[in-house]
C-alpha cells in the first residue's frame, strides 16, 4: 500500500514536471518575433505621486509615438530600492527583453553597475531626476547616453528666498526636512537652500532633519518637534510628502491656521497645488515630472533612430506660490 | 536503477522529499511563463539571473530557518546586511585586500550573532523586540558610516574613498557563489539529518521545557542559532553585492528579513519551531526569486501591480502546498 502511494506521488510529480517542460518547448517553437521598439523605464517607487505623474508622461510619450514603441514601467519598492531596481534592471537584460533603458536611479552611485552591465550589452541608457556620481562613472568604465532632470540646486535657492522674504534675517529655527541622506537629490536641494541661508540668511537656526522622502515619516518628525521645541518659524520640505506629513502633524496637533509657519515643498504635485492654492502650504517648487517621464521615452527612441539628443537636459524649476 | 528507485533512495535519507520536487515544478512553471513573455528569450540568461539573484536570499532564509527552528526568530538581517555591506566599503577605501575584508565582515556578524545569542538565552530578552530593536540600531550606524564615505569622496579628501567596491574585489572572492552557498547548505543538512546535534537543536524548537528535562543545554542551542544566522547573513552579503556589482546604499538589506522568513516558512520550517529541512528552504528561496523574475519580466504587469501579484502568487503557493501535504 505504501509502496503504490509512493509510487503514484512519483508519477504524478514526474508527469507535472514533464507538462511544464513540454509546455515551454511549445512555446519556444510557436511564438512570434516583433521589430517593436522597449524601452525599460525603472522609477524610484510609485508611493510617490511625482513618480506617478513620471509615469504617466512616459505612458502618453509611448502612446503618441504608436505600436512600434513599449514603454514597460517599472519601480522599486522605495525611493532607495536599489535591490529592487538592480534585479528589474538585471531581468529585463538578462531575457534580452529591451532596447533601452531610461532609469530614475535610487542611488547616485550604487547604480552605476547596473548601468556598465547595460553598456556592455550596447543598451543606451538615460539618466532621470537623480544624476549619478561623476568620479564612480569614471572609475568603473560606466557611461550614460542623456540625463533628464531639474535643477535641483536652484528649486532649494528658491525655497530659501521665497523664506526670507516671509521672515526676514531674524533669529528664529527654520525646520529643514531632508530625503534620503545619500542621494544626490536629497543632498542638491539642501546644498541650494543651505547656500543662500548662509549667503543672506545667516541668523536662522536652521533645523535639518531626515524623513526620508516619507509623508508618515515627516509627520513623526513634525509631531517632535512641536512637543519638546515649539513650531519653528518656517518649514522647507524637500519634497512634497514631507511638506504635507508636516500639514498633517499641524492639523493633528490642533494648531490654529494662523498660527501655522509657512511651509514650502517640492515636487509641485496635485496634492501639493492643492494645498497651496488652500492655504495649507505656502509654496511648492515645481518640476515637470510628467515632462520628464515624457522626455525619458521620446529620447531613448532617437537614441535608438541613430540621433544623438543633448547629453543634459535640464528642466528648469519655478515656485508657485500662494 | 529506475527514476523512481533513485528518488526512493534519495528521499529515504530525509534530505529532500516530495515538497522538494514540487518546489522545483514551481521553478520550472516560472521559467516557462518567462519564456513566454519575454519577446526573444534567452533561457540560460533568464535561469542564471534567477539563480544568481536567489542565492544571497537562500543564505538568509538558511540561517532565518535555523533559527526558526529553535522556536525563535530573527529580524536582524535587514540592519545586519545593510551595515555590512558599508564595512565592505570602509574597508576597501582603506586599502584592505578583499580577503581580510571577509573576515572583518564574518567577524562582526559572528559578534552581532553572539549578542543576540546572549540576550535572548541568558537575559530572557524577547528575540523578536530585540532583533527588531537590533535591527534598526544597525542600519542607523551604517547610514552614519555611508554619509561620512560620502563626504569624504566629496570633498576629495582621500583618492581611494569608493562608493562602490571595484570590479577586482567583488569579483576575486564572491564570483563561484554557488559553492559559496552549496557548502553551508551541505554542511547544514548533514548536519540537520545525520548528527546528534542536529536533532537535539530540533528537540529544543519541538518542546522546549523536555529539551531542558532530557539535559540537552537550551542557552547554548539557542545561542548558536543566532551565531549561525548572522554568518550566514554575512555570506549573503558578500552574495548580494556581488549581484549588484559591488553598488552599495546603507539601507540595502530592507525587506531581506521578511523574505528569507517567507523563504524559510515555504521550505516548510513551522513558525513554533521543530522543523527544519535545509534543501526546501533552498529551493523556496529559488521559487520565490523566479515568481519575482516573472513579474518582472512580464511587460504586461506594470509597477503598481507587481507587489500585488508577487504576493498573490506566494499565498496561492502556501495554499497548494497546505492543501497537497493535508491531502498526502
Amino acid at each position: 500500500m505504501a509502496s503504490n502511494s509512493k509510487r503514484r506521488k512519483i508519477l504524478t510529480l514526474s508527469i507535472a514536471a514533464l507538462l511544464v517542460v513540454a509546455a515551454g518547448v511549445a512555446i519556444m517553437l510557436f511564438r512570434s518575433r516583433d521589430d517593436t521598439k522597449r524601452i525599460l523605464v525603472v522609477l524610484k517607487t510609485l508611493d510617490n505621486p511625482y513618480y506617478v505623474d513620471m509615469k504617466l508622461g512616459a505612458e502618453r510619450a509611448a502612446a503618441e509615438l504608436g505600436p512600434g514603441v513599449k514603454a514597460i514601467i517599472k519601480a522599486g519598492n522605495a525611493e532607495d530600492d536599489v535591490q529592487g531596481q538592480t534585479a528589474l534592471i538585471y531581468g529585463h537584460l538578462d531575457a534580452n527583453s529591451v532596447d533601452a533603458i531610461s532609469i530614475a536611479p535610487a542611488s547616485s552611485t550604487a547604480m552605476i553597475p547596473v548601468i556598465r552591465r547595460a553598456n556592455s550589452m550596447s543598451v543606451p541608457v538615460i539618466v532621470l531626476d537623480t544624476r549619478l556620481d561623476a568620479k564612480a562613472l569614471d572609475d568603473h568604465g560606466a557611461r550614460y547616453n542623456a540625463f533628464i532632470g531639474s535643477d535641483n540646486e536652484r528649486g532649494g535657492e528658491l525655497a530659501a528666498k521665497f523664506i526670507g522674504k516671509k521672515l526676514g534675517n531674524v533669529n528664529k529655527s527654520v525646520l529643514l526636512l531632508e530625503g534620503v541622506p545619500t542621494q544626490e537629490t536629497a543632498i542638491t536641494r539642501a546644498t541650494g537652500f543651505k547656500r543662500v541661508q548662509q549667503a543672506e540668511f545667516a541668523s536662522w537656526n536652521v533645523v535639518a532633519k531626515t524623513a526620508n522622502w516619507n509623508r508618515q515619516q515627516a509627520r513623526q518628525v513634525m509631531d517632535t518637534i512641536i512637543a519638546t521645541q515649539g513650531i519653528p518659524a518656517a518649514v522647507f520640505a524637500c519634497n512634497d510628502e514631507m511638506a504635507l506629513g508636516v500639514v498633517g502633524a499641524l492639523e493633528s496637533a490642533g494648531i490654529a491656521r494662523a498660527q501655522w509657519p509657512p511651509i514650502v515643498g517640492f515636487d509641485a504635485t496635485s496634492e501639493a497645488l492643492a494645498a497651496v492654492k488652500d492655504g495649507r502650504m505656502s509654496a511648492t517648487v515645481q518640476q515637470r515630472p510628467d515632462r520628464m517621464g515624457r522626455s525619458a521615452v521620446e529620447l531613448a527612441v532617437e537614441i535608438l533612430n541613430g540621433g544623438s539628443p543633448l547629453r543634459d537636459n535640464k528642466i528648469p524649476v519655478e515656485l508657485i506660490e500662494q | 536503477m529506475s527514476v523512481g528507485r533513485s528518488w526512493a533512495v534519495v528521499t529515504r535519507s530525509g534530505i529532500v522529499d516530495y515538497r522538494s520536487g514540487w518546489l522545483l515544478v514551481g521553478c520550472l512553471c516560472c521559467l516557462v511563463c518567462d519564456l513566454a513573455v519575454a519577446p526573444q528569450p534567452n533561457i540560460i540568461g533568464i535561469s542564471w539571473s534567477v539563480v544568481r539573484l536567489s542565492l544571497p536570499l537562500m543564505a538568509v532564509a538558511l540561517g532565518s530557518a535555523i533559527v526558526i527552528a529553535v522556536g525563535d526568530i530573527d529580524l536582524s538581517p535587514a540592519g545586519l546586511i545593510s551595515l555590512l555591506g558599508v564595512v565592505l566599503l570602509v574597508c576597501a577605501s582603506s586599502g584592505i585586500p578583499a580577503w581580510a575584508a571577509m573576515v572583518i565582515v564574518i567577524l562582526i556578524a559572528v559578534t552581532v550573532g553572539l549578542a543576540h545569542g546572549l540576550a535572548v538565552s541568558k537575559l530572557g530578552v524577547p528575540p523578536l523586540v530585540l532583533t527588531l530593536g537590533s535591527s534598526f540600531c544597525l542600519l542607523g550606524v551604517a547610514t552614519i558610516v555611508m554619509v561620512a564615505l560620502q563626504r569624504s569622496a566629496s570633498r576629495g579628501a582621500s583618492s581611494t574613498v569608493t562608493l562602490v567596491l571595484p570590479g577586482s574585489y567583488v569579483h576575486s572572492w564572491f564570483s563561484m557563489g554557488w559553492v559559496w552557498v552549496l557548502a553551508p547548505l551541505t554542511f547544514i543538512s548533514v548536519w540537520r539529518h545525520a548528527s546528534h546535534d542536529g536533532l537535539r537543536h530540533l528537540a529544543v524548537g519541538s518542546d522546549r521545557q523536555a529539551a531542558s528535562l532530557a539535559a540537552i543545554p537550551v542557552p547554548a542551542i539557542r545561542m548558536r542559532a543566532f551565531i549561525y544566522s548572522s554568518a550566514l547573513v554575512s555570506l549573503g552579503t558578500l552574495l548580494l553585492l556581488h549581484y549588484q556589482g559591488g553598488g552599495w546604499t546603507a539601507r540595502a538589506g530592507l525587506g531581506y528579513e521578511l523574505k528569507g522568513i517567507a523563504a524559510a516558512v515555504i521550505g516548510g520550517a513551522r513558525i513554533s519551531g521543530g522543523s527544519l529541512k535545509p534543501i526546501n528552504v533552498a529551493f523556496a528561496s529559488l521559487l520565490l526569486v523566479a515568481i519575482e523574475s516573472t513579474t518582472i519580466t512580464a511587460s504586461w504587469i506594470t509597477a503598481e501591480m507587481q507587489g500585488a501579484i508577487i504576493g498573490a502568487l506566494v499565498v496561492i503557493a502556501a495554499v497548494i502546498d497546505r492543501t497537497r501535504t493535508t491531502h498526502e
